[in-house]
């Protein structure tokens, strides 16, 4: 079955193509045109429309045990209390993951990645996981908060055992690559710190958040992982520790690749009557200067929402502003974390910096192959927002207008009513699709070139970006039409992308003793059997780097 | 114009959801509109035309007669005109009413005036648990208007209750007043169970006490306080009767689990 | 081998499996309840529910009903069995036996001495048992025990005592001796780490959240926790079918979209009230059940599967026995999947429930998570 979709304008800046062509799918891959035109046995009609590759998002919490905590905390606000919360964001979500992935195949995106995976609750993210359908997924495996990590550390183990560690967990977990969240600082926490940095050590341990971040991004390289480590800074949100937190952390990348997550929580300074403002500007220059560094935004938009983050330092103290009042903190093995539900609100001094910062961010990191499209999902806002920031980023009209709508103070204290650029769609087609999957080591998507996967989306140009990247007109996954106009039409299960590894034998019976000694744990339920997922397919792994 | 009513074909056989049964909404329908608007809770899709006989025009005058424990979210989100219950009704009676008046002849089911914001409730019979209170995960139950129960209610009556009266004539079940954080509860019977645990604000009159209060609802002594004499005058003028009329009570502060600034009353 | 039954007549699985569609299509309001020890089952009996326009329960879903509700009303700061095992220097356990059928997180907390943070390692575990007069099965543990009476029904206002008493407010003495509580609130307030460990099968909501209370106030200054003990699978349940359905259980899909309501759809009132007129159940029941209330379809562990007056019935094997499971492990606070014992030729109560989701899902003229 060979598939025609017939004189689009095709974006693909992986393949540097920005024209009206044809693209054809054959057994659910992209395949070269025919020799013979008109051999197609289907034909779509895209004249007139815009064809990229299927959208990736690489930081969204969308499956596992702190998601559904916030499911729990909230059923207030889930759609089905219809009567109760109205069209907002967060309630178009829906909570299910069935509804995860049809909202996202309805804006034509068709990877996920899942950040923040606990070791512990790797099978449980995988069930869901496995239970949304449509997209593919992927998961990033939390360490550095760690009891085992941070003793290799402070008995100066060597670096192959500590990259033998973080592989068996990688492989166990099945996961994609590796997050660091505010090293140290959970365990810090549970030693009753309340303050802590870049170079703070964890009591007990001795050991500083610089070197297990350091550790771990040289044991993630060394394993060939694709994805480099991908960070959460210490002290997220907190007025000028934050933005001195990410220029430290992105000081230390020295040479080797590091992706700092959310980086507009960071971009906070201290100055004025309220000891709020922007350091979107400086926070900008540093990373245009710092080639290594890759970062995602983390955008605040405006309205109801949840915080979800294995930052369970962060999230304690965030429960002062928990709105509605209630929230849920995790003591765990290693990391924890927390779940607090937020309302950014368009009239708060605040969260309208906040969301300045964000498009400053976005505006003034000048190579859209190193800024990700993310809100940080649902920690910034619910994805359900995305057509909104594509519209913000696309169109300077609209952001004077959504500027108009904030308290008049907010103005004088950032500079985005100044910036002009609009970004293109070819930018856009690189921020997020060809640039995620370069990040992500997952060579088979991102472009429409020969051989990669027959994810593709399809969009009716419009003058008003969101009406265009809400809806696409059609969205092919595996090859298979799965939305059309805006609609899904069918609902395929994807597969968990995970990185083709293996783990050491040694270390595999180290930690059987350990996590049994330790913690009175089998080490064997940390790991994920494809089985228990129920699915035909449940994992395609990527090659690590040679 | 005559009061539109909705009588009872017969004893549903599914829940009934009334929610669009309000004068707000209905002001602007037909009547073949009305018939039609969804209310069964089942794939079978049963519209109100299956469930009632419709007749009248008034939509700020809506009737049900025949009532059923099976019909919930009577006047739900309702702002204005009357609704008036000839029987029994289900959960959810007047949840998130803003204005109006609704009363009901019979008894009602759970979560009665949950979330109220404005208007007036009344039921002549008994309710069941949750008076007034938030529905699932809510962080406030009612925060302004009054309820009259003639009856007696069920357990937790004005849990998380923030703002408005609520009047029980008859006795109230266990925990009243659980984490209540303003407003006025008067129970004209017997309070079961350990009212006002975990209460921040906010005042209970308990006519004829309570069977426990926890350690930490603290006896403040006996209080003639002219507060009771004007607080009875004013809801005399509300509720028609009240069942005390201002004179000395026994005061208890509670609950300093919490807040602590919770009073009750208790006949001297 | 027979495995399946309608009317009591052996029948193919595959005709079963019709029956019951056909069964459960016709129904106004099925009920889809059960065990659900397996999370495999539950995932597939929310596919049933849904294409059915049924209400997924759980049969012991009442007993984490309170703690459902403390959590979403209110929220805690709550910990994993681990991390109090290696953590916390003092441990205060509420209630006369709250490890009754939590034995392994028992042994798993109290076999050793808590070994990390500066301060609690090297020490050894204080436990204080608020509740019963005897330290029953902390006779043997390793650490300092301590009791302090307590009847079950005062155990939510002992604890109100204790916030009381570390917030300097007035209270009166309830089960605690004079100066008991203040000395007590002050012992938690002086740990490393802290933890309160409670039945959450026993206690009511307004009790577990007063011990999120307490274990709220404590953190303003110093370190503690919660641990809710629910013993059996009906905690993982909920877990399951919140991301399935998006809450715990007890969801309707009469309507298509799910509603939740802990009330209006406890199986056990639908089934009395009649407003379920048809139920598909799971049990690992080996006696006879009686279900000739409403058509039934009853999935059974039973050696010789007998329901009263059932119209269908299959024969299915036990999870983590007979097939693969997958399952909430208490110890681990979160999911883990359980090998077969052996291999057999038992049918995984999954698999027919997914064929009979299959089945609906067909005649809703729907390609809803076809399988890949």
């Amino acid at each position: 079955m060979l598939t025609c979709l017939k004189g689009g304008h095709v974006v693909d800046p992986a393949n540097g193509i920005d024209e009206v062509r044809d693209i054809f799918i054959k057994d659910g891959k992209i395949v070269d045109a025919p020799a013979e035109a008109g051999s197609a046995n289907e034909t779509v009609d895209c004249s007139g429309m815009v064809v990229m590759a299927g959208a990736i998002d690489i930081h969204s919490h969308i499956a596992g045990g702190h998601v559904n905590t916030a499911r729990l905390l909230l059923p207030e606000w889930h759609r089905a209390f219809s009567a109760r919360p109205g069209e907002t964001a967060l309630s178009k979500v829906g909570w299910t993951t069935k509804e995860t992935g049809l909202r996202y195949a309805e804006m034509g995106f068709t990877t996920v990645v899942e950040p923040a995976m606990g070791p512990q609750a790797a099978l449980h993210a995988h069930l869901e996981l496995a239970d949304i359908p449509i997209i593919d997924k992927a998961t990033l495996v939390v360490l550095g908060n760690d009891d085992m990590l941070m003793s290799m550390i402070r008995d100066g183990e060597s670096d192959e055992a500590i990259a033998d560690y973080v592989l068996w967990t990688v492989d166990a977990s099945k996961a994609l690559g590796v997050k660091c969240i505010n090293a140290g600082g959970s365990a810090a926490f549970k030693e009753n710190v309340r303050s802590y940095a870049f170079d703070t050590e964890v009591p007990d341990y001795g050991v500083s958040s610089r070197q297990i971040l350091k550790t771990l991004q040289k044991a993630v390289t060394d394993a060939g992982i694709p994805h480099p480590l991908h960070v959460h800074c210490n002290n997220l949100g907190v007025p000028g520790a934050s933005a001195d937190a990410a220029e430290a952390t992105i000081r230390a990348s020295e040479g080797m690749p590091l992706h700092l997550a959310h980086i507009q929580f960071y971009g906070y300074g201290i100055e004025g009557r309220r000891g709020f403002s922007s350091k979107g500007e400086e926070l900008a220059r540093l990373i245009n200067e710092n080639p290594d560094v890759t970062v995602d935004i983390g955008q605040v938009m405006f309205g109801q929402t949840v915080t979800i983050s294995s930052d369970e330092m962060r999230q304690f103290a965030g429960r002062a502003q928990a709105s509605p009042g209630k929230s849920i903190i995790m003591d765990q093995e290693a990391n924890g974390g927390g779940v607090v539900p937020m309302n950014y609100k368009e009239k708060s001094f605040f969260n309208a910096l906040q969301w300045a910062i964000g498009l400053e961010l976005f505006l003034l990191i000048e190579d859209p192959s190193r800024v990700f499209f993310t809100t940080d999902h649902p920690n910034g806002a619910p994805f359900t927002t995305y057509p909104d920031i594509f519209a913000l980023l696309m169109d300077r009209n609209v952001r004077e207008k959504w500027i108009e709508a904030l308290p008049k103070s907010v103005k004088k204290w950032t500079s985005l009513p100044e910036i002009e650029r609009e970004y293109t769609l070819a930018e856009i087609a690189t921020m997020t699709r060809a640039a995620p999957a370069k990040l992500l080591g997952t060579r088979d998507r991102g472009h429409l070139g020969s051989g990669a996967t027959a994810d593709i989306s399809v969009y009716r140009p419009n003058d008003d970006k969101a009406k265009m990247f809400g809806a696409a007109a059609y969205l092919f996954k595996d090859g298979v039409k799965v939305v059309e106009n805006g609609a899904v039409v069918a609902k395929p299960y994807g597969r968990a992308l995970t990185l083709k590894t293996h783990s050491d034998a040694k270390m595999g019976s180290r930690l059987d003793r350990y996590f049994d000694e330790a913690y009175g744990l089998q080490s064997r339920w940390f790991k994920v059997e494809g089985s228990a997922l129920r699915r035909e397919t449940p994992f395609r792994e990527v090659p690590c780097l040679s | 114009m005559s009061a539109l009513t909705f009588r009872l074909k017969g004893e549903p056989d599914e829940r009934i959801d009334c929610s669009s049964l309000v004068p707000d909404r209905l002001k602007s329908l037909g009547s073949s509109e009305i018939e039609k608007l969804p209310v069964g809770t089942t794939k079978r899709g049963l519209v109100a035309g299956d469930v009632f006989e419709i007749s009248g025009d008034d939509a700020a005058d809506i009737r049900f007669e025949g009532g059923s424990s099976r019909l919930d979210r009577i006047g739900e989100r309702m702002s204005e005109g009357a609704i008036r219950v000839s029987g029994d009704a289900g959960f959810r009676v007047g949840r998130v009413m803003s204005g109006g008046d609704l009363q009901v002849e019979g008894s009602v089911g759970d979560l009665c005036g949950s979330g109220l914001e404005g208007g007036c409730i009344r039921v002549k019979g008994d309710c069941g648990a949750k008076l007034g209170g938030p529905d699932a995960g809510e962080m406030k139950g009612m925060s302004g208007g009054t309820i009259r129960v003639h009856g007696n209610a069920g357990e937790r009556a004005g849990d998380r209750m923030r703002r408005g009266t609520i009047l029980i004539d008859g006795d109230c079940g266990k925990d009243a007043a659980s984490r209540m954080i303003a407003g006025t509860l008067i129970v004209g019977g017997h309070a079961r169970g350990a009212p006002g645990r975990l209460m921040k604000r906010g005042t209970l009159l308990l006519m004829g006490g309570a069977e426990r209060f926890t350690p930490t609802f603290v006896d403040a002594g006996v209080h003639d306080l002219l507060i009771l004499k004007l607080m009875a005058d004013g809801l005399r003028e509300t509720f028609g009767d009240v069942p005390f009329d201002g004179s000395a009570m026994r005061k208890m502060s509670g609950d300093t689990a919490v807040l602590g600034l919770g009073e009750v009353y208790l006949p001297a | 081998m027979t495995t399946a039954w309608i009317d009591g007549q052996p029948v193919s699985s595959g005709e079963a499996i019709r029956e019951a569609a056909k069964l459960l299509s016709m129904s106004r309001l099925p009920l889809v309840t059960g065990r659900f020890d397996d999370i495999s089952a539950l995932r597939e009996a929310a596919r049933v529910a849904g294409f059915s326009g049924g209400v997924l329960d759980h049969s012991d879903l009442g007993r984490v009903a309170p703690l459902i509700e403390a959590l979403r009303d209110n929220g805690i700061i709550r910990i994993s069995p681990g991390e109090v095992r290696r953590r916390a220097d003092r441990v205060l356990v509420v209630g006369a036996d709250p490890f009754a059928g939590s034995e392994a997180v028992f042994e798993q907390i109290f076999a050793v001495d808590p070994d990390l943070g500066a301060k609690a390692k090297g020490g050894q575990r204080e436990i204080v048992l608020l509740g019963p007069d005897e330290p029953g099965r902390f006779s043997e543990v390793k650490g300092h025990v301590r009791t302090v009476g307590c009847p079950a029904d005062q155990l939510g206002d002992a604890i109100g005592v204790l916030r009381a008493g570390l917030g300097g407010k007035p209270f009166g003495d309830g089960p605690f001796e004079e100066g008991a509580a203040r000395a007590l609130a002050g012992w938690l307030k002086d740990a490393a780490f802290a933890a309160i460990v409670f039945d959450a099968t026993e206690l009511d909501a307004i009790s577990i959240e007063s011990v999120a209370g307490l274990v709220s106030d404590l953190n303003a200054e110093t370190r503690a926790s919660a641990l809710p003990l629910t013993a059996g699978s009906v905690y993982g349940a909920a877990e399951g079918a919140i991301w399935v359905t998006g809450f715990p259980l007890r969801t309707a899909f009469g309507r298509g979209d799910p509603e939740h309501d802990m009330m209006l759809n406890d199986g056990a009132w639908l089934i009395s009230s009649g407003e379920s007129d048809a139920r598909i159940m799971l049990s690992y029941d080996e006696t006879a059940l009686d279900v000739a209330d409403v058509p039934t379809i009853l999935l059974s562990t039973a050696e010789e599967p007998a329901g009263e007056g059932a119209r269908v019935i299959f024969k299915i094997g036990r999870p983590g026995v007979d097939h693969p499971m997958v399952h909430h492990e208490p110890r681990f606070g979160s999911f883990v999947s359980t090998p077969a014992e052996h291999h057999g030729m038992a049918t995984n109560a999954a698999d027919i429930l997914s064929a009979i989701a299959d089945q609906l899902g067909k005649a809703h003229h729907s390609n809803d998570e076809a399988r890949a």
